[in-house]
């Protein structure tokens, strides 16, 4: 085939051209890591990198979810141990008072310290969070949870809600437990106007400890202990809830750090680049650049007019 | 018999003498694009004469190979423009200060430690300044897009202007080398200089050349015959705005007064390439930019208005988001008063598509769905009524009252209607571009911390004497639209749920009492039935005694007869995180056709990424197509120095011997002499 003189320099040039752009497409990715620097060249993996990144994004709120759920659990769970402890102390007071043979001053020391004790466990039941929060209120995290009222008693001012926490992609955990649950937890006879929690068992114990004598004492004394034990059931129930919470918080965490290292890994097959098969690439791709400039150095010396004249 | 000789050598020498002033000429020109060699053709003189003659001086070029070069020209040329104008494209949609989707990874995250700590006005502060850059990241994105849009505007002008003065050229260009060639002159250089002219307008628009005088004259017409050039006179084009959208601007071709808009036929090249990456690249991308941003505002509103705030009022719109889209009359409209307006009856319906409503006759009409090129048409609609569901054909109706005419359609998600004074005109267009402010028109609608509405405007409390282990699960609001009932502080039907004691089937029932006088509860019906069956899981749901469906309640386990559930307002219950968390799982639930947020934004990428890389494809290709052809064309036009080295030795040869044959012809005439003298 005639070609003539310029196409053999157009020729050069388009392949000169064209193996310094391939030799910086390859360069680019080598100098940037990853495999694709532009949609074009993996839109399927552009919009898989969109998802996983998503994922990461909630697997990491996630683990401050768990992180803050935790500490809110261990706030209340260590709450509802020293209010245990303050029923146990109350209890033995209470079964002390019990004792035929104590006076009636010896008694009335029991009440004081047992009034001391509502006191504590109150200021327990109305625990706030570092942020001024009140942790057993429900929803009401503004209202102080027990009110003490002019006769003496307590109510309790929140509701039965609680809050529930992401901690897996199909996985809620309830971060806080309501006053509703851990202390309402006395059942009250029919018609009695008094809620049923240990503040009020143990005002009304106070009042007997203190005014009532003989049988009447006695009975009062057995309601007391029988309520107080209604209401340490309902606390270890709640210790035992609140620790099984904990333990699906430790396998969630795990789970997630499984899945986080599964998608790191699924996103990096996507998106870093195969520095081997790269500088493979790179290598191939400089070869063939340099074999266009040494056939066109050698092409360009031919000519007619160098042989004639 | 011996002048003839002298004769011979003076023609021989005047021949030769021209072929080595031609092949000088392919020599000087070796390097002129588009310069097609000449060869100077000998002939015998007509016989008895003897001698050489100058038959021709050929150009030597194939004029089908010249179109096929043209051809390919356009073709590469509009796949380089697109190629460009989509790698800008990529690159604005990868680089992370518009990555939408980062955006909204920060908007769920501030989210959810709200979600955590709901009362801590710091994380509702974080939560507002994220929402506040994903709006930002939204209109940033869309203003980008649309100064591409813009840019293409200006670029169409200056496209414009150069083909204008390219077909001026070829115009002057035909008058000269008609007159040239009239009086027999050399038009061979000219033609080059045509033909190249007319490669460069292949550039910008796909072109035919016709010539009905053996390539004197030629004509230039746009790819489906409308005339660029005829003779002496160029047509000139023009950029005007887009009917019916003004910013899509349009091509106009004016031959004397008739201006026509010529957009739809500028075939390939660069222009056409540009027109073509708008309508079928950037524009679609707009819309699906602008379709993400109601939906995701739109369903966040709906959702923020379903909850309380820190002050116990009811949840406003979160985002300010576009209210209607946009529709355009054309200007040829014949209808008298029309007046359109296009709002949306479910974002979530809508489709990233313009559409084009055409009147067919009296009270039809067809809708085009630009997108897909689906039809509609109003035969196959269903009346639309209060109470109807909009199929996938679309509803509408038509209704005159006062004088006027008012046709409402509904479809995809929007509502389009027509006001017209009389019966709408047979052939007139509307176009509608439902989504396509979504993104420039979004704003966040809330500032202050307190008025974001993370609880739950209900509260649900189990009676404490409950024995049944029945807990609530969810609580949902059913009208976002009009909360009234839904009182700061107060519901206006505080109810309670009592489970009954079981029926003659043994089946757990309820009944629903309206308590608004608690010593006096009032049954509430649900759907006529005082009793109605319970279902762990399947929710309760609460009408107004209009019968309109309020909210619903939903628990999980079994109740005992007897078991009852409060639901009254959520009153100080500043602590919940239930609405909160309603938003949060926002992030995976499917509320765009079928995908999250975040994988329709992927589905974006991953579009733009695969029409990238198809342009691009076609681009290298229409590379190689055009090369090939350009080296066919140039293997028989261009010059070969060696070849040309070789015809000087050629002509210069046969002119030292002509030059010979003179003094041959003295040595005679010498001998002659000397043998008379």
């Amino acid at each position: 085939m005639r070609i003539s003189t310029t196409q053999l320099y157009t020729e050069a040039t388009r392949n000169m051209l064209e193996g310094q752009s391939k030799l910086a497409g390859i360069q680019s990715k080598i100098s940037s890591g990853k495999n694709f620097t532009s949609l074009a060249e993996d839109p399927v993996g552009a919009s898989r990198v969109v998802s996983l990144k998503r994922e990461l994004s909630q697997l990491d709120t996630f683990k401050s979810n768990i992180d803050s759920t935790r500490r809110r659990l261990s706030l209340g769970e260590t709450a509802i141990s020293d209010i245990t402890n303050g029923v146990q102390r109350a209890e033995e007071l209470i079964i002390q008072a019990g004792n035929g043979g104590l006076s009636s001053e010896n008694r009335l020391q029991i009440s004081y310290e047992l009034e001391e004790m509502v006191e504590y466990l109150a200021g327990l039941m109305n625990a706030r969070d570092a942020k001024g929060e009140y942790l057993f209120s429900g929803s009401k995290g503004t209202t102080q949870t027990f009110q003490k009222q002019v006769d003496g008693t307590y109510t309790y001012e929140g509701d039965s809600t609680v809050r529930k926490i992401q901690v897996a992609s199909s996985q809620y955990i309830e971060s806080t437990d309501s006053g509703q649950f851990l202390f309402q937890s006395v059942t009250m006879p029919a018609g009695s106007s008094v809620e049923g929690n240990v503040l009020n068992t143990l005002v009304q114990a106070i009042e007997s400890i203190r005014n009532d004598t003989g049988a009447q004492l006695g009975d009062g004394i057995a309601t007391a202990l029988d309520r107080l034990s209604q209401v340490q059931s309902r606390l270890s129930e709640a210790v035992s809830t609140i620790g099984g919470r904990l333990n699906i918080l430790d396998s969630a965490e795990m789970s997630n750090e499984d899945f986080d290292l599964l998608t790191q890994g699924a996103l990096s097959a996507i998106e870093d680049l195969d520095y081997a098969a790269a500088s493979t690439e790179l290598a191939k791709r400089q070869l063939a650049l340099e074999a266009s400039y040494a056939s066109f150095a050698k092409i360009q010396n031919l000519s007619l007019f160098n042989y004639i004249g | 018999m011996s002048s003839g000789l002298l004769s011979i050598s003076t023609q021989a020498l005047t021949a030769n003498q021209s072929a080595l002033a031609y092949t000088g000429q392919n020599i000087a020109n070796v390097n002129t694009e588009g310069y097609s060699r000449q060869r100077v053709n000998f002939a015998t003189q007509e016989p008895p004469v003897l001698g050489v003659a100058v038959q021709d001086v050929q150009r030597i070029t194939d004029q089908f190979l010249v179109q096929q070069v043209w051809r390919d020209q356009s073709a590469l040329s509009s796949s380089e423009q697109q190629a460009k104008k989509i790698e800008l494209l990529d690159s604005l949609m990868v680089s992370d200060s518009t990555n939408l989707s980062t955006a909204l990874d920060s908007y769920f995250e501030a989210l959810q430690l709200a979600v955590d700590d709901p009362l801590f006005i710091a994380n509702r502060q974080l939560f507002l300044t994220e929402a506040d850059s994903l709006v930002s990241t939204f209109k940033n994105l869309e203003q980008r897009l649309e100064n591409q849009q813009a840019n293409l505007t200006t670029e169409a002008r200056s496209m414009v202007t150069s083909i204008n003065s390219i077909t001026q050229n070829i115009a002057q260009l035909n008058v000269k080398i008609g007159s040239l060639s009239a009086s027999g002159q050399n038009i061979n250089s000219l033609k080059d200089e045509r033909d190249q002219l007319v490669k460069e307008l292949s550039k910008y628009v796909s072109v035919d050349v016709i010539s009905s005088d053996g390539g004197v004259t030629a004509s230039v017409l746009l790819a489906n015959g409308e005339p660029l050039v005829s003779g002496s006179r160029a047509a000139v084009l023009g950029i005007r705005d887009g009917s019916p959208d003004p910013s899509q601007i349009e091509v106009t071709l004016s031959r004397g007064n008739v201006v026509a808009d010529i957009t739809s036929l500028l075939g390939e090249g660069a222009l056409g390439g540009m027109f073509s990456y708008r309508d079928t690249i950037l524009q679609p991308v707009r819309s699906e930019i602008g379709r993400l941003a109601l939906v995701f505002s739109e369903t966040m509103n709906q959702l923020h208005r379903e909850g309380m705030d820190l002050n116990g009022l009811m949840g406003s719109d979160l985002f300010v988001s576009a209210k209607t889209g946009q529709a355009y009359a054309s200007s040829n409209n014949q209808s008298l008063g029309a007046r359109t307006s296009l709002t949306f009856y479910d974002v979530t319906q809508l489709k990233a598509s313009d559409y084009e409503v055409e009147i067919t006759g009296l009270n039809t009409f067809t809708i085009k769905r630009l997108s897909d090129g689906a039809f509609f048409n109003s035969s196959d609609m269903s009346a639309l009524t209060p109470s109807s569901d909009v199929g996938e054909l679309g509803s509408f109706s038509l209704d005159s009252s006062g004088g006027e005419n008012r046709l409402t359609v509904k479809l995809d998600g929007f509502t389009f209607s027509l006001t017209t004074s009389g019966a709408a005109q047979r052939g007139d267009l509307f176009l509608l571009q439902p989504t396509i402010n979504g993104a420039r028109n979004m704003d966040l609608a809330i500032t202050r911390p307190e008025s974001l509405a993370f609880a739950s405007p209900l509260r649900v409390t189990p009676e404490p004497a409950n024995s049944g282990n029945a807990e609530v699960v969810s609580i949902k609001i059913l009208d976002s639209e009009d909360t009234s009932y839904l009182r700061p502080g107060q519901l206006t039907e505080p109810v309670e749920i009592v489970f009954n004691a079981l029926n003659a089937s043994g089946e757990q029932t309820y009944t629903v009492y309206d308590i608004t006088d608690p010593a006096n509860p009032v049954v509430v019906p649900i759907n006529g039935a005082n009793e109605n069956l319970y279902t762990a899981g399947e929710p309760i749901v609460i009408p107004d005694p209009a019968n309109n469906d309020l909210f619903q309640i939903t628990l999980a386990n079994q109740p005992n007869p007897g078991d009852s559930f409060l639901v009254e307002y959520n009153t100080d219950g500043v602590s919940d995180n239930a609405n909160a968390l309603a938003m949060a799982n926002l992030q995976r639930a499917e509320t765009s056709n079928g995908y999250s947020y975040q994988d329709a934004y992927g589905q974006i990428l991953a579009e733009v990424g695969s029409q990238a890389n198809a342009i691009q494809i076609a681009y290298m290709a229409n590379q190689t197509i055009l090369g090939a052809a350009e080296d066919s064309l140039e293997s028989t036009r261009g010059v070969n120095l060696d070849e040309e080295a070789t015809r000087l030795i050629q002509y210069q040869q046969a002119y030292a011997a002509s030059a010979r044959l003179i003094t041959t012809y003295q040595d005679i005439f010498d001998s002659l002499i000397s043998a008379v003298r």
